[in-house]
C-alpha cells in the first residue's frame, strides 16, 4: 500500500476518517503495517502490501492475533490490550 | 404440556409467571389446585402449609387463571404490555441474528469459490459455464462488450468472470478516482487505470485474498502505479465518504447477500454528481426454491440475483438516479442454459 492511500481510507464499520497509519516495514510501498480507527479502536493489518479492511465477521482470529503479537512493540498499548475485533488481553 | 418456545422465542427468556405476596396470602391452596402445570408446589413453613412458585417457566404465557382464583389478590403477574414488548424485541433479535448468520454463510461460500478460481486457474470462467481456458475467457469477454484492444491490455487479469464492460459504459476522465467493487484479478481496474491516467487513481476492493494477491502481483508486473487493491467487503466499504468520482462493478453485486447495503455504501463514498456504472446479472423470472439454495448457482451469479425491477428499485432507494444503458438477454442462452435472466448495464448518478 502507498502512504497516500490512507487519505481515502475510512473504517468499514463506523466510516470514521481519517485513520491512523503505523508503518512497520516499507520498501517501495508499505509492506507491513497497521491501520487503526481511533474512534472504534478497530485495527486492520497491512500484510504483503495489502490493507486488509474486512468487517469483523470475515476476519480470522488465528491469523490476526499472531500479527498483533509480532508487532506488539510498535503498536499503541491501547490497541494491543483493547483493540477490536481481537486483542491480546486475556 | 410445557411450552419450549413462545412464538419462536425460548420460553426461558420470557419472564412470565406468578409471584405470591405472602403478606396477603391466606394459604388456601386454591392457586395450586387450579394450576395443572406444576407451577406451584406446597411447602411447610413454621408448621403452616403454603403455596410457593416452583416452576414459573411452566406457566402458560399470558395465562392469569390462578390470579382469578385467589380470594385475596395475593398473586401478581408482570405487566402484559411490557411482556409483549419484550417478546417482540426478542423476536426481532432472533430474526436479525438468523439473517446475519445466513448472510455470513453466503459470503463464506462465495469467498471460498472465488478463492479457488483465483488459485487454481490462471484463466477461468464463471462457475456456471464450466469453461476454463484463456481463449474461452477471451470469447466470453468479447461477447459481453470488450474490444480486442482492451482484451490485450492485461490478459492474465481477465478471468472471464464479468457480464459486461463497465469502464466502457461511461466516460472516465483523466484524474478521476475510481472504485471497483469486487475487483477480482483486476481486469476492469486496469482498464480504468489506463483511462484515468497518472493523475487519477483506481481502488479495487475484493473480499477474496487470492484475488487481491493476484491483482496486486499483476499490477506490479505491469507497473500500474495508480491502482491499489485492498481486501474489503463491498457491504462495508473501507473508503471515505464523498471521495470517489466513479464506482464501477462487473457482475459482483448479485453475489452480495445485502444488495441495498452495497448500493447505499456506493452512494456514500461517491461525491455528489458522482456516477456508478454497473453490469450485473438480473433475473427476468423468479427462481425455484431449489435453484435459490444451489451454491453452484449462487457462485455462478444466478441464485443471488434479484429480479430486474427489484434491482433497479434498490439502487433508486439508495438515492441514485438510474438510467438503463443496455440489456443483454442473449447471455442466458450463451452462458446460463436458458435460465430467465439477462445482463443489465446501467448508470446511476448521485444527484448533486
Amino acid at each position: 500500500m502507498k502512504r497516500k492511500l490512507i487519505e481515502i481510507l475510512a473504517c468499514p464499520i463506523d466510516k470514521h476518517h481519517p485513520l491512523e497509519l503505523h508503518v512497520f516495514e516499507e520498501k517501495e510501498e508499505i509492506t507491513e503495517g497497521l491501520i487503526v480507527c481511533p474512534k472504534c479502536l478497530r485495527w486492520y493489518p497491512v500484510r504483503d502490501e495489502i490493507p486488509e479492511m474486512l468487517p469483523d465477521e470475515l476476519r480470522k482470529e488465528a491469523e490476526d492475533l499472531p500479527f498483533l503479537k509480532k508487532w506488539k512493540a510498535n503498536i499503541p498499548e491501547k490497541i494491543v490490550s483493547e483493540g477490536k475485533p481481537f486483542s491480546l488481553k486475556r | 404440556m410445557r411450552q419450549e418456545t413462545y412464538h419462536g422465542v425460548p420460553r426461558s427468556k420470557i419472564p412470565w409467571g406468578p409471584t405470591i405476596d405472602y403478606e396477603k396470602c391466606i394459604s388456601c391452596g386454591k392457586c395450586a389446585d387450579y394450576c395443572t402445570l406444576g407451577v406451584y408446589t406446597s411447602e411447610e413453613k413454621n408448621g403452616k402449609k403454603r403455596s410457593v412458585v416452583k416452576n414459573p417457566n411452566n406457566c402458560v404465557v399470558f395465562c392469569t387463571g390462578c390470579e382469578e382464583q385467589c380470594p385475596v389478590s395475593a398473586i401478581v403477574f408482570p405487566s402484559k404490555k411490557e411482556t409483549r414488548e419484550l417478546i417482540r424485541k426478542l423476536q426481532k433479535q432472533k430474526n436479525d441474528s438468523e439473517d446475519c448468520l445466513k448472510n455470513n454463510e453466503v459470503k463464506k461460500t462465495v469467498k471460498q469459490a472465488y478463492g479457488k478460481i483465483a488459485a487454481e486457474r490462471n484463466t477461468g470462467s464463471c462457475c456456471s459455464c464450466g469453461c476454463g481456458d484463456q481463449s474461452a475467457a477471451q470469447e466470453i469477454s468479447k461477447s459481453i462488450g470488450y474490444s480486442d484492444e482492451e482484451l490485450n491490455v492485461v490478459p492474465e487479469a481477465n478471468l472471464g468472470l464479468g457480464c459486461g464492460n463497465p469502464t466502457a459504459l461511461g466516460k472516465l476522465k483523466e484524474g478521476d478516482v475510481v472504485l471497483d467493487l469486487g475487483s477480482g484479478a483486476g481486469f476492469d481496474s486496469f482498464l480504468a487505470a489506463k483511462k484515468v491516467g497518472a493523475s487519477g487513481k483506481v481502488i479495487g476492493v475484493d473480499m477474496t485474498e487470492e484475488m487481491v494477491n493476484k491483482a496486486k502481483s499483476i499490477a506490479a508486473k505491469h507497473g500500474y502505479a495508480n491502482v491499489e487493491f485492498r481486501l474489503g467487503d463491498i457491504e462495508n466499504l473501507p473508503v471515505e465518504s464523498g471521495s470517489v468520482d466513479v464506482v464501477i462493478s462487473n457482475c459482483v453485486i448479485n453475489l452480495a447477500p445485502d444488495k441495498s447495503r452495497v448500493f447505499s455504501e456506493a452512494y456514500r463514498v461517491l461525491r455528489s454528481g458522482g456516477r456508478m456504472y454497473v453490469s450485473d446479472i438480473v433475473l427476468l423470472k423468479e427462481l425455484s426454491d431449489k435453484q435459490k439454495n444451489d451454491s453452484e448457482l449462487l457462485c455462478g451469479c444466478v441464485a443471488g440475483a434479484l429480479l430486474k425491477d427489484d434491482y433497479v428499485r434498490e439502487i433508486e432507494r439508495a438515492g441514485f438516479e438510474v438510467k438503463i444503458l443496455s440489456e443483454d438477454t442473449e447471455i442466458s442462452e450463451r452462458q446460463y442454459n436458458g435460465i430467465a435472466l439477462e445482463s443489465l448495464k446501467l448508470a446511476a448518478t448521485k444527484k448533486s
